[in-house]
């Protein structure tokens, strides 16, 4: 197997054992990079050559002499919304063009405690505003199941890098289905843990009360792995919970017992695409056959979860982006007056964003904010209930991740904003909602796209998602798929070693 | 039916300039979202504790402990204008 898609959790296996070197495994990832970066753009930034290589040297000593941490050697992709110190963090906005902040984010500063290679940034929607990736200020990237196609987003770099070898497994942020959406659309999992699960200190903040940083990988066994290493004792975000004693990846071992599948009916008669609903409907079976009940519930509030979502994810939106004033760091026009230097400063936002902004300013304004903010907040309490009666009947739930499939890239372009807004669906619930969800591969399309399923669970069950995720994939074979790198005309000269 | 919105009063409070074709464009783009939203009003909410945020249980609390900060220099590193160790600012009262 190909390095740049070989499983985090095998690669350290293989690290381990000597099988390979540290800088064997960080060379492949940069020369698949030069491949794919030019057609595919997952990154906004990358680490020189050099450092790459002086880093993998290090862990190569590291490995040699016993004090390697679990991360050691392994190349990781970063969000460009989560700050990595002396790397342009500008969450793809115009705004923090050229910013490059003087510390890492808690979650970067665990990974590298923990002996991980940060290669680079990833590029995403302005703000984490977006499903398509394509509200970038740097373009977008480009799925590479499909490369005229949207890898999702907004955490669509982090997706596309993963999926087409150019990192072991990435960090994204899920505001609203930001991880679990490209995840699906480029055949990877994505899990979003429970709010409080991982520091956001550092992240630059779009919905505080919705968001979590979180990994996407190619197996669930990753995605605890991962999840494991980027804990550690917040100083930062009081939001944060203690995890003393938590070991993701040894919740993610035995068998479920017992095991109900939760399953919303109401969802076979929705507009789901006729092959997410197929792949839907195989993997139920899959479950079954796993041993698992199917057992049908009621959501009746979720139908209401895109309205709440985008009130309330707006409104914080509205709030944490006055903070780019330019006065201190980022985008700056001074003008004579105060005012008039922050409104030309502010032109620095996008279409999307500036849209975001003031509908959340609407949302908070004297004569709304009962009518629609905190009515928005009741219906965000009854979704909560809502999932937590479910789960007393169930173990999981299982829902599709996105209606529809990777649209084209020209296509997703002039989708009018509420459209968009409603290909969230079954994503905004789980943020809103404070539980853990997450998603992976379960079927391809005729024409080879990747589809996704979800798996949700209550508030810090995180052992059901990835008991019930690490059992379907033992059960199928979705995510060891590898995206068509070389049959899409992706293949480039191959530079020699430096 | 007049909007739902004041959009100059927003734009003022959010300090975003817009020209005229983007005030007509968001104008109808708010008012269809906004419209959308409404849908809330059908839900029944009377009694119902606003959820604002999913943890409200408690905050953890961290040791504390004293730890370095970010020293003046790197901050007026990332600042547009400074003026010996200042940050200098356009005037704030008018």
């Amino acid at each position: 197997m190909d390095l740049c898609e070989t499983p985090l959790v095998q690669l350290r296996q293989m690290l381990d054992t000597g099988n390979v070197t540290a800088k064997e495994v960080v060379y492949s990832f940069y020369e698949r990079i030069q491949r794919v970066q030019e057609p595919l753009r997952p990154y906004v930034h990358l680490m020189p050559i050099r450092d790459m290589m002086i880093q993998a040297d290090d862990a190569d000593d590291w490995l040699r002499t016993g004090r390697a941490g679990v991360l050691t050697g392994i190349p990781i992709a970063v969000k460009s919304s989560i700050s990595v110190k002396d790397m342009p963090t500008d969450c793809a906005s115009a705004m923090l063009e050229g910013y490059r902040p003087p510390y890492d984010a808690e979650v970067v500063h665990n990974l590298r405690e923990c002996g991980a290679i940060v290669l680079g940034l990833t590029d995403m929607d302005e703000f984490a505003m977006g499903n398509t990736c394509l509200t970038s200020v740097h373009g977008g990237s480009k799925n590479p199941w499909a490369p005229e196609r949207i890898p999702g987003g907004s955490s669509g770099g982090s997706a596309v890098a993963v999926s087409s070898g150019c990192a072991a497994a990435a960090l994204g942020t899920d505001t609203g289905g930001s991880i679990r959406q490209p995840a699906a659309f480029c055949n990877l999992v994505g899990l979003l843990p429970t709010y409080g699960t991982a520091s956001r200190f550092g992240h630059v903040a779009y919905g505080s009360s919705l968001e979590q940083i979180s990994p996407m990988t190619r197996t669930v066994e990753d995605a605890a792995f991962l999840l494991d290493a980027m804990m550690g004792e917040s100083t930062g975000d009081s939001t944060c919970r203690l995890h003393e004693g938590d070991d993701f990846s040894l919740m993610a071992e035995g068998e479920m017992e017992p095991f109900r599948v939760g399953w919303c009916p109401a969802w076979d008669a929705e507009n789901l695409d006729k092959d997410v609903c197929q792949a839907l409907e195989k993997a139920r079976t899959v479950f079954e056959n796993l041993g698992a009940e199917i057992v049908e519930i009621d959501l009746p509030h979720l139908q209401h979860a895109v309205a709440a979502y985008y009130l309330v994810a707006m409104a914080e939106a509205s709030s944490n982006l006055a903070r780019f004033d330019g006065m201190r760091f980022g985008k700056s026009e001074r003008k004579k007056s105060l005012q008039e230097s922050y409104r030309a400063t502010r032109q620095g936002f996008g279409e999307e964003t500036r849209r975001r902004i003031l509908m959340g300013t609407f949302a908070l304004t004297e004569g709304a904010y009962k009518d629609y903010y905190r009515k928005a907040a009741q219906v965000r309490a009854l979704i909560r209930q809502d999932f937590m009666t479910a789960f007393e009947s169930c173990e999981v739930i299982l829902a599709p991740v996105s209606p529809s499939l990777p649209m084209l890239r020209d296509e997703a372009e002039n989708v009018d904003p509420l459209t968009s807004y409603l290909a969230d669906m079954y994503t905004v619930p789980a943020n809103l909602a404070g539980i853990c969800a997450m998603s992976l591969p379960c079927g391809r399309t005729k024409i080879g796209l990747p589809i996704g399923m979800q798996l949700m669970a209550a508030p810090f069950r995180e052992d059901l998602l990835l008991k019930s995720g690490m059992a379907y994939q033992g059960y199928t074979l979705w995510h060891v798929r590898t995206a068509p790198i070389d049959k899409s005309g992706l293949s480039g000269p191959i530079p020699l070693i430096p | 039916m007049p909007p739902r919105f004041d959009l100059e009063k927003l734009a003022k409070l959010a300090r975003i300039d817009l020209d005229d074709a983007e005030k007509k464009e968001l104008t109808e783009e708010l008012e269809h979202i906004l419209e959308f939203m409404s849908s809330l009003d059908k839900v029944n909410t009377e009694g119902v504790a606003p959820l604002f945020h999913p943890n409200n249980e408690h905050t953890p609390l961290r040791n504390d402990t004293v730890r370095e900060g970010l020293d003046g220099e790197t901050v007026r590193e990332l600042a547009p204008d400074c003026e010996g160790p200042w940050i200098r600012v356009p005037k704030v009262m008018e």
